[in-house]
């Protein structure tokens, strides 16, 4: 008996901490998604069911925020997937100077998303941005271009914005991952007479795969959720042209006071989190893993 | 020492430690309370503050927590719905159909009647103060009014001796102020984040009037913004961006702070905004370069935004006394004189007015509106959801008037039918 204790005791504390920490908000925001809770109306709380869920389904705002937020992701992480990639296979390589680059390289990954957007939004500036007066120094344009007033603009700023803080997380995690690879492999590989090609596409990329697929799946759940960049840089705009899922919520809930409905929204933002992560985990499979 | 005379001091111990534990706590102990402190300036005048009044008595001492303003609704709503939160902050107009609208602000009506607080308080601050329900739920500390700033040397320049007193002179000066190929502009056509509505709806309440009682519903409650007249003002504020270019071509979608550093900058000539800019600009252009109006008139009037914040109590505070009491002592003349002056606002305390920093030409046009109590704007700032209103709605639907994707009219509509809807869901 008491042999059977002692792992549930020694796991207790683990499992206490991710109840308290995960699970409680998780089930604490799916109970408030069947309320009408309206703190700045006097704490109004009427239960509706699922009545906000539905209310969800045929929010147009809502589809429209989950299609910007799927650009969003799919604009962030492919580009930064292969800068990243670019990065830690230069790095995985010896040179002088190495130790200087990785720390150059890595840097931008330390900086804050707020900051992140403050300093991009000023490089695009389209009234005093550095962006504009470097071109108009050469000649290039004849009046500031207004970059934050077009979607293509915009969508161009925010993204180049997220690659130059994302790459090198993924420049990290498969910098890693390419150290483990034992050079016996390439040696052998080249002896076969492979090509740098074909040893990337038959050596290196399915020893990495399980880092691909763990740092892409990471870094789509965290874009997702990622709201300090666009927050600072467009509000959502121009229009609603940037404005995605979670900044939806954040006025749901914090400027319309509208929490049980915020709640739902949630809800319906973490089924299609999890849909997409069962999805993309498949991947491994189709790398024979 | 005996075995007798440690027993005996240990005895005496005992027994101060016994009288220590009935003395009455106020004596031995102060009431220790929060004080939050939700805003990005204004900080450093309010710490000498309180490290004044901590200094100064030992009864109550407060602990000031500086929240960023970023945060401040979501972290402060966060304290309050969990029974917590500070025992009193300093407050924004703009936060108080949240906060009070949720129970969690003290009805400060009783502790005002004990005192005179409130007769030097100027009206449009109690005003705004009452917005819910007639309860007063703040005492301000500082008020501000929605101005037009201009940069006095762009208009010697030009030529310009005044500022522009109504909406045509306005485009007069505006034209007369650009010049797109060195990149200057006469305004900032604020169509991002960042109080843009104040702007556009003067235009469209100066040329149609406002509702009852200065508000922007008619008698029957409708949101009179959708009027031919009300749309002909956004017509003549629009064709400032799209027909006159008197405005960078960014501002469409550029925030506040944007405004703010192309002012800075000396690319733009005038600029709206609140009482903030009273200081900012004032650094960035130079004291003296700074000029300061009214907004402008048009043909149904001249008509002005005017807010503040102030002091609030926490409703669910066990140290409610000695929290006023703090509140009471920042409200003395004396200190609001201190907080205003260092921070370069106006005092809500109208025997300060008569101070001399206050002489300096940039506080006159603000404080002249303030004065002018019938025809200070009364928006409903009361409704829920009219924060979600300013900050998400009001931007999309300027952004989409702007760069041609609806026409004024329909911008009119939809603003009405939205300001409609949050009224009938009030109740």
């Amino acid at each position: 008996m008491r042999r059977h204790a002692l792992p549930l005791v020694l796991i207790a504390p683990a499992a206490l901490l991710v109840g308290a920490g995960a699970i409680y908000p998780i089930a604490f925001v799916v109970w408030l998604s069947g309320y009408d809770y309206q703190p700045y109306r006097a704490g109004m709380m009427v239960r509706v069911g699922a009545e906000n869920l539905l209310r969800v389904v045929d929010d147009g705002t809502f589809w429209h925020a989950l299609q910007v937020s799927a650009i969003w992701v799919a604009g962030s992480v492919i580009p930064q997937f292969l800068l990243g990639l670019g990065m830690a296979l230069v790095l995985n390589e010896s040179f002088r100077g190495r130790g200087l680059v990785r720390t150059v390289i890595l840097a931008p990954w330390a900086v804050s998303g707020v900051v992140t957007g403050i300093i991009w939004l000023w490089i695009f500036d389209g009234t005093i941005g550095v962006l504009n007066d470097l071109l108009l120094r050469a000649g290039a344009i004849e009046f500031p271009v207004p970059w934050g007033i077009h979607e293509e603009t915009t969508w161009l700023m925010v993204l180049l914005a997220n690659a130059w803080r994302g790459a090198p997380f993924f420049a990290i995690v498969l910098l890693a991952a390419l150290q483990s690879i034992e050079p016996e492999l390439y040696e052998a590989a080249q002896l076969d007479g492979a090509s740098a090609l074909r040893r990337f596409r038959h050596v290196t990329l399915p020893l990495i795969l399980d880092a691909v697929v763990v740092s892409t799946l990471l870094r789509a759940l965290w874009t997702f959720n990622f709201i300090d960049l666009i927050l600072t840089m467009t509000r959502g705009g121009p229009v609603d042209a940037t404005k995605t899922l979670p900044i939806y919520i954040f006025d749901v809930a914090y400027q319309r006071g509208e929490f049980g409905y915020a709640a739902a929204l949630s809800v319906a933002l973490c089924l299609v989190l999890a849909a997409f992560s069962l999805v993309w985990w498949q991947i491994r499979r189709l790398g024979g893993r | 020492m005996s075995r007798g005379t440690t027993r005996r001091t240990l005895l005496a111990a005992g027994a101060g430690a016994l009288a220590l534990a009935a003395t009455p706590r106020a004596q031995s102990a102060p009431a220790r309370i929060t004080f939050a402190w939700p805003f990005a300036g204004g900080e450093r005048g309010m710490q000498i503050l309180v490290n004044r009044f901590n200094e100064g008595q030992r009864a109550i001492q407060v602990e000031m927590q500086v929240v960023p303003q970023v945060q401040a609704i979501p972290r402060l709503t966060t304290a309050f719905t969990g029974g917590a939160g500070p025992d009193c902050l300093a407050m924004s107009d703009a936060w108080l159909s949240q906060f009070a609208g949720g129970g969690w602000l003290e009805n400060l009506d009783p502790l005002l009647a004990g005192t005179s607080i409130e007769q030097d308080i100027v009206p449009g601050s109690m005003q705004i103060a009452r917005m819910l329900g007639g309860r007063a739920f703040y005492v301000g500390y500082m008020v501000e009014a929605y101005s037009l700033y201009y940069n006095r040397r762009l208009f010697q320049e030009a030529g310009l001796a005044e500022p522009p007193a109504t909406i045509e002179a306005f485009r007069d000066a505006a034209i007369r102020l650009t010049d797109a190929r060195r990149n200057r502009y006469g305004y900032y056509v604020l169509g991002g984040t960042g109080w843009q509505f104040q702007q556009w709806s003067t235009w469209m309440l100066n040329h149609g009037g406002t509702g009852v009682d200065r508000t922007i519903f008619d008698a029957e409650g409708r949101c009179v913004l959708a009027g031919a007249r009300h749309v002909e003002g956004l017509e003549k504020w629009v064709a400032l961006y799209q027909r006159d270019r008197v405005s960078p071509l960014a501002s469409a979608t550029g925030t506040f702070q944007d405004q703010t550093n192309a002012f800075a900058a000396g690319q733009v000539a005038m600029v709206m905004g609140w009482g903030i800019g009273l200081s900012t600009l004032a650094e960035a252009v130079g004291e003296d370069n700074l000029g300061v109006a009214a907004m402008p008139a048009g043909p149904a009037g001249q008509y002005f935004y005017h807010a503040g914040n102030g002091f609030s109590l926490n409703a669910a505070s066990r140290q409610k006394d000695a929290a006023w009491e703090f509140l009471r002592w920042l409200l003395r003349r004396e200190n609001m004189e201190f907080w205003n002056r260092e921070f370069g606002a106006i005092p809500a305390n109208m025997t300060v007015w008569e101070a001399e920093w206050l002489r300096a030409p940039k506080y006159r046009a603000p404080m002249a509106m303030i004065r002018a109590t019938d025809q200070l704007l009364r928006h409903p700032r009361h409704l829920p959801g009219y924060a979600s209103f300013q900050a998400q709605f009001a931007p999309e639907q300027i952004q989409r008037t702007l760069l041609g994707r609806q026409t004024a009219a329909q911008h009119a509509q939809a603003i009405a039918n939205a300001l409609n809807e949050l009224r009938a869901r009030a109740g």
